[in-house]
């Protein structure tokens, strides 16, 4: 094993990032309980494999209506699209906290080891976060192109480089952007509001370009109609795939045959290796300042208004709630992963019907004119949006982090003179607030992009507002009983935590018992949407209520169990 | 106002009994000075003490209400300093001093008063409208004095407070331990400050492997040893074998 700075580096930081040291512990000595960790962990497995395998399934299935007529070779142009784009979103937050909001930033900056040094290792720790997240997005595609097309050991060979160059062209890029960003937001005294608001930008931002070069390619329900509208824009999907020249040097070394591929693949490398070597050489300018530039003092010269208003009573719920929002959103890297799934939902809708969607193609204007009819009941509109607002809110890790991020801080849990479970609503609450933004948003995006009724979406926020109790107490609920408190990192509170795999697994689950069987009533069962809402709207209340309660009582217990 | 009646504690993951058999009893109106080696569980003690930790054995009661049975109550009387300098550092010093106050339930009028006097006598009102994120060591460490003194608690419990803090701060913050004990409460404190322990405790207790090994005033530590100095008495009953060499 080497001895160089940085694989020494990486070494000690992935071994406390991944808990590998407490594993081989826990292994060798088997404390009492030491088995619990296995039994979450093949929980998580389970769900996720389930998941992955529905994905599987369904990339089958259109490998071979797509084989069927001639066009498998979308499938990876799809694979790299969708994976490049889905590094560069999720990517964004990793980055700025591996980078950036580390608390063990200063005890790196004093070591004999160069800025770009430590630059090179945390983004290597991001490369492996997100080659992890990748490989259910892309692989499945490439290895069914590959069994579709009989292709070879090659053609593996290919597509495991060209995975490579996907996972670090986007990483790179974003970190090519964040590094003037944050050297930028260093300068101001509002360091960490400019840093959300500049990273936030550049998503939406990156997702909204996305959409306008893959607009053609926007959501389609009749599988006819899709098959056709495909055959009749091959040639677009060669022109978008150019547009964009990662994509269009992956998708040709994976796609066309003999030597031409070398030379595609010999192209995406070097731009893959350009870029990281631009980016290395500004890391090695920049990144040392602008990381500890955020530790940087900026003290307010004037002395503290202390008198009326800043002394205000409020009750111990409330005080929880504010606690929370301003810590969340003050905090870039909580911001982005809780804030971003409110906001980036509505933006991909309302960006499909600016750059791409209804107006600028006839077809997708029929489609759109499909679905609004086959929507016509303000009833049905209203259950189906707020059926999309559940399973969105179900990817939010607002709640499902909650306790996580208070890291080391959560001894104050335990130390104040508040009940438990006055503390779980506190933070119920502030995560309750976000889901109904989200609804909310939901509901005015569908009505500007798809141009569905007021009426009916309005009864969908109002569907929305308890349907998303349960699913938040849920998500808060996994969080309480098994927080992660011990963390260098605050990225490693929210994405790298099991919690908020398992709080949406979990949410997830519950929504499918309460959709499915409500759609195959509507579907199959002809029951009238608008005895199905009324329906629903006690069902939904009494659920709420229900877990309102159920997490206000055990949260006492689970609070005591949980030790720091 | 404190009493610990055989508490344990074993850490499930280490295996280890880091607070063994503890029984000790911290009467209203003194400062009681909790001394040990590293690792002797004087910082878990604290916790078990303060709600953050739950014993496997034995009671913990805090001015009558036991903290196993009546936590709430147990609590409202305690006012903590943790010895990790950690507070949210994303509020603002006012905004973390109010939250505090929330928690306890503490009045507007209340608060005002004590913040404003606590601030200033800590030479921090000037800072209070800053992100704590900016504070140094030391103001962090005024702020989480503050923020446990606020609700002007009974039972005042500081882990290793001293570190840190410059030697003005230091300075008023032994004379704070005195004036809160002169108003007959009680304080109850860590710390490897072996000089401090002696000037300002009543009673001094010393943890070794988890077990309270000694507990008393100076005099009937140094048991007879006349003139002996703390750090001689901590030296030989935690087996230092050394202490004599170095002796002067």
């Amino acid at each position: 094993m080497s001895n160089a700075p940085f694989v020494l580096l990486l070494r000690a930081q992935l071994r406390q990032r991944l808990g590998l040291s407490l594993v081989r512990q826990q292994l060798r000595e088997r404390p009492p309980g030491w088995w619990k960790g296995l039994g979450v962990g093949a929980v998580a497995a389970v769900g996720i494999g389930g998941l992955v395998g529905m994905l599987v399934w369904l990339v089958w299935a259109l490998g071979r209506t797509l084989s069927s007529v001639g066009i498998a070779r979308l499938l990876p142009l799809m694979g790299l699209a969708v994976g490049m784009a889905g590094t560069l979103v999720a990517g964004m937050g990793f980055l700025l906290g591996v980078l950036y909001l580390s608390r063990d930033a200063e005890a790196l900056a004093a070591l004999p080891v160069t800025g770009r040094t430590v630059f090179a290792v945390k983004i290597s720790q991001a490369f492996l976060g997100e080659a992890v997240t990748s490989i259910p997005l892309t692989w499945p595609m490439f290895i069914i192109y590959g069994i579709l097309t009989k292709a070879g050991a090659f053609y593996y060979a290919k597509a495991f480089i060209v995975w490579l160059c996907a996972l670090s062209l986007p990483l790179t890029l974003a970190a090519l952007v964040s590094l003037p960003l944050m050297r930028w937001s260093a300068l101001w005294r509002r360091r960490d509001l400019v840093a959300v608001i500049g990273g936030l930008a550049l998503m939406v931002g990156f997702v909204a370009g996305e959409i306008w070069l893959t607009s053609r390619l926007t959501v389609l329900i009749d599988g006819g109609l899709l098959l056709r509208w495909l055959i009749g824009r091959v040639d677009l999907f060669d022109r978008i795939a150019r547009a964009i020249p990662p994509v269009w040097l992956g998708y040709r070394a994976l796609t066309v045959g003999g030597a031409s591929s070398i030379g595609y693949l010999a192209g995406m490398a070097a731009l893959s290796g350009a870029l990281s070597a631009a980016t290395l050489w500004l890391a090695g300018k920049i990144y040392q300042a602008g990381v500890s530039a955020q530790s940087e003092s900026h003290m307010r010269a004037s002395r503290a208004v202390l008198g009326g208003r800043a002394f205000r009573r409020r009750s111990p719920l409330l005080a929880v709630t504010i606690r929370e929002a301003k810590l969340t959103l003050r905090t870039p890297v909580y911001a982005m992963n809780t804030v971003t799934i409110i906001i980036i939902m509505p933006v991909m809708l309302l960006a499909m019907m600016l750059v791409g969607g209804s107006g600028v193609d006839p077809e997708l204007d029929a489609l759109i004119n499909l679905l609004t009819r086959f929507f016509n009941d303000p009833w049905m509109i209203a259950m189906v949006s707020a059926a999309l607002s559940m399973v969105i809110g179900c990817l939010n890790i607002a709640a499902s982090t909650s306790v996580s991020r208070e890291g080391r801080m959560y001894a104050w849990s335990r130390v104040t003179p508040v009940p438990y479970g006055t503390l779980a609503m506190g933070k119920m609450l502030f995560s309750l607030v976000l889901a109904w933004l989200l609804a909310l948003l939901m509901a005015v995006s569908l009505g500007v992009s798809m141009r569905l009724p007021v009426a009916g979406l309005a009864l969908g926020f109002a569907l929305s507002l308890p349907a998303m109790v349960p699913v938040t107490a849920l998500q808060l609920a996994v969080d309480i009983i098994r927080p992660k408190l011990l963390w260098t990192n605050p990225i490693e509170a929210v994405k790298q935590n099991m919690n908020s795999m398992l709080g949406s697994l979990a949410a997830l689950a519950y929504s499918a018992i309460l959709i499915v069987p409500t759609a195959l009533l509507l579907v199959r069962g002809h029951v009238p949407a608008r005895a199905m809402y009324m329906a629903q709207c006690p069902l939904n209340a009494a659920l709420a209520a229900a877990a309102l309660v159920a997490l206000k009582r055990r949260a006492g217990i689970w609070y005591s169990r949980a030790e720091i | 106002m404190l009493k610990l009646e055989n508490v344990s504690k074993r850490y499930a993951r280490g295996n280890v009994r880091a607070v063994d058999g503890l029984t000790l009893e911290v009467r209203g109106g003194e400062v009681f000075g909790f001394i040990g080696p590293n690792g002797a569980g004087k910082t878990t003690t604290i916790k078990l003490v303060t709600g953050i930790l739950t014993p496997d054995e034995g009671t913990v009661t805090v001015g009558g209400a036991p903290l196993d049975k009546d936590p709430i109550a147990a609590k409202r009387m305690v006012g903590y300093v943790p010895d990790a300098q950690d507070a949210y550092d994303r509020l603002t010093g006012l905004e973390y001093l109010n939250f505090m106050c929330d928690m306890y339930g503490v009045s507007s009028a209340d608060r005002a008063a004590r913040i404003t006097s606590l601030s200033e006598r800590f030479e921090l009102a000037a800072a209070l409208n800053g992100i704590v994120k900016g504070y140094s060591r030391g103001m962090r460490q005024k702020l989480a004095l503050i923020g446990a003194l606020a609700h002007n608690p009974p039972l005042w419990i500081l882990d290793e407070p001293m570190v840190g803090l410059d030697p003005r701060a230091a300075h008023v913050i032994k004379r704070q331990m005195r004036a809160h004990c002169a108003a007959g409460n009680t304080v109850f404190f860590s710390t490897h400050v072996l000089d401090v322990a002696e000037r300002l405790c009543d009673r001094i207790g010393i943890l070794q492997k988890g077990k309270l090994i000694a507990v008393g005033t100076l005099d009937e530590l140094r048991s007879g040893e006349t003139g002996a100095s703390l750090e001689k008495v901590f030296l030989e009953l935690t087996g230092d074998e050394a202490a004599g060499d170095w002796d002067e």
